[in-house]
């Protein structure tokens, strides 16, 4: 299992796109800012930063996290290393949660450093203002890491068992239907009594909940430790039923 | 199983995928020793190593493995990014991996290449050396290669075959391979031959050109 954990480490480092996505998220949040009007007024400063921060790390987490996923767990399954790894005793499943383990480590730093940067950078004045800044920084990136794990999840057993475009394509539909198709969905829904909509508005993961960047924007603190509470529990029930669909899925066979 | 016995497939035992290719009719027992499984193409040489190895299921009956199993696949490939060196540091074991870069130079490879510019012959070696400095240092060792020599030069195959005799006391190692020289001396053989999986040794070990006759 550690061989492993150190190869596929070692197979993202070496790729390097990763530090190209780092440098992405240490510089671009801070250029994007300045080009809003903050230089007119300074207090749009710490909105500006915080909503550029969080929106280019989803973007990352969206795009490169899970296109990593899907190459990570393709290509070991395609270049044999599956099969060989499972004759060394780590079956399907274990190899795909080794490999979920080395891409959420990435996530781990990316949302951290996001996080930090939120307070560091972004902070804005009022002690009680601050306060809550701070408690809504780790709200985000708790709520961040649990549906970002079960996006990954998903796209490392579906890559591993139908290659890489597949499980690409596949999970970046349903995160973009969960975090944008939804909401649309919703809105129809609304105006149109079908059953049909209803149900699908029911079944889609709502992952934009997970989503606070609005409350950094508008200032509206922390959410309540309750309806926090209510959020965590709706996702982490979407990452339990990832993980019963992601075991069933993961494969080792070319 | 007996302790010295590092595989046993009893009879019974049977491979395929849709239809069965071969089945074992008396007991095959695999000590440690270097075993060359032969066959002619299509008989089930690598059915039979994905089935040891468990990445297949047997059509009937069961395989015992006794210690630390590795299977490298004859197609097994490496990010293409990365160095020999890169690769092997990151899979050996950390107390072998000089003696793995001292086998590498005797084998002529050069391990700061990156892995798709190396030849087919020498990609081989990057998986070879993988396996054999992977192993457990304690307990017993089985190592499934399929096809080894692909691309290899005489050279490298002749420093392979000696590494194996030094260390035949140490791992059960199950080779399959096409040999290319008749003379070649092969003191046990897994034979895939009318169906029937069966091994020679001992006595009966022979050279492949006497070996080769008896295929079908």
């Amino acid at each position: 299992m550690k061989e492993l954990f150190k190869f596929s480490f070692m197979t993202v480092v070496h790729q390097k796109l990763v530090f190209i996505v780092m440098l992405l998220l240490g510089i671009v949040p801070f250029i994007a800012a300045q080009m809003t009007n903050a230089d007119v007024e300074p207090e749009l400063m710490s909105a500006a930063r915080s909503q550029a921060l969080w929106q280019i790390c989803w973007l990352v987490q969206m795009l490169w996290l899970l296109y990593q996923s899907a190459s990570l767990v393709g290509g070991h399954v395609q270049s044999g290393m599956a099969a060989y790894f499972k004759s060394r005793g780590l079956s399907a499943s274990s190899q795909v949660a080794v490999m979920w383990g080395v891409v959420m480590l990435f996530a781990l730093v990316f949302t951290v450093w996001t996080t930090l940067a939120t307070i560091v950078f972004a902070m804005p004045e009022g002690e009680l203002v601050a306060k809550h800044w701070v408690l809504l920084s780790v709200q985000q990136m708790v709520l961040m890491l649990l549906v970002v794990s079960a996006w990954v999840m998903l796209t490392v057993a579906i890559s591993s068992r139908f290659g890489v475009v597949v499980g690409y394509l596949a999970s970046l539909a349903l995160v973009l239907s969960g975090f944008y198709g939804v909401v649309m969905v919703g809105k129809v829904a609304l105006l149109q009594d079908s059953p049909l909509l209803d149900m699908l508005y029911i079944i889609t993961p709502h992952y934009y909940l997970a989503d606070l960047t609005h409350r950094f924007i508008h200032g509206q603190g922390a959410m309540p430790i309750s309806g926090f509470l209510s959020v965590f529990e709706y996702l982490a029930g979407w990452l339990l039923v990832t993980a019963a669909v992601a075991v069933p899925l993961s494969n080792v066979k070319k | 199983m007996d302790a010295k016995i590092n595989v046993a497939l009893e009879s019974g035992f049977a491979i395929g995928y849709d239809a069965v290719l071969a089945k074992v009719n008396d007991e095959v027992r695999l000590a440690n020793g270097t075993h060359y499984l032969m066959a002619r193409n299509g008989r089930g040489k690598t059915t039979l190593m994905r089935t040891i190895a468990g990445i297949l299921a047997p059509k009937s009956g069961s395989c015992e493995i006794s210690g630390n199993l590795q299977f490298i696949p004859e197609d097994i490939t490496f990010p293409d990014f990365m160095t020999a060196r890169q690769i092997l540091k990151s899979i050996v074991n950390k107390g072998r991996y000089g003696e793995c870069v001292q086998m590498a130079n005797k084998l002529d490879l050069d391990i700061d290449k990156l892995f798709k510019s190396l030849s087919t012959g020498n990609q081989r070696k990057v998986s070879w050396l993988m396996a054999e400095f992977s192993m457990a240092d304690a307990g017993q060792n089985v190592l499934l290669l399929d096809e080894p020599f692909t691309g290899l030069d005489s050279h490298a195959r002749e420093i392979m075959m000696e590494y194996w005799a030094e260390t035949e006391g140490e791992v059960c190692r199950l080779v399959s391979c096409h040999p290319d020289f008749d003379s070649m001396s092969i003191q046990s053989a897994v034979l895939i031959t009318e169906g029937e999986i069966r091994v020679i040794s001992g006595e009966c070990a022979a050279s492949w050109g006497e070996l080769k006759d008896q295929l079908r």
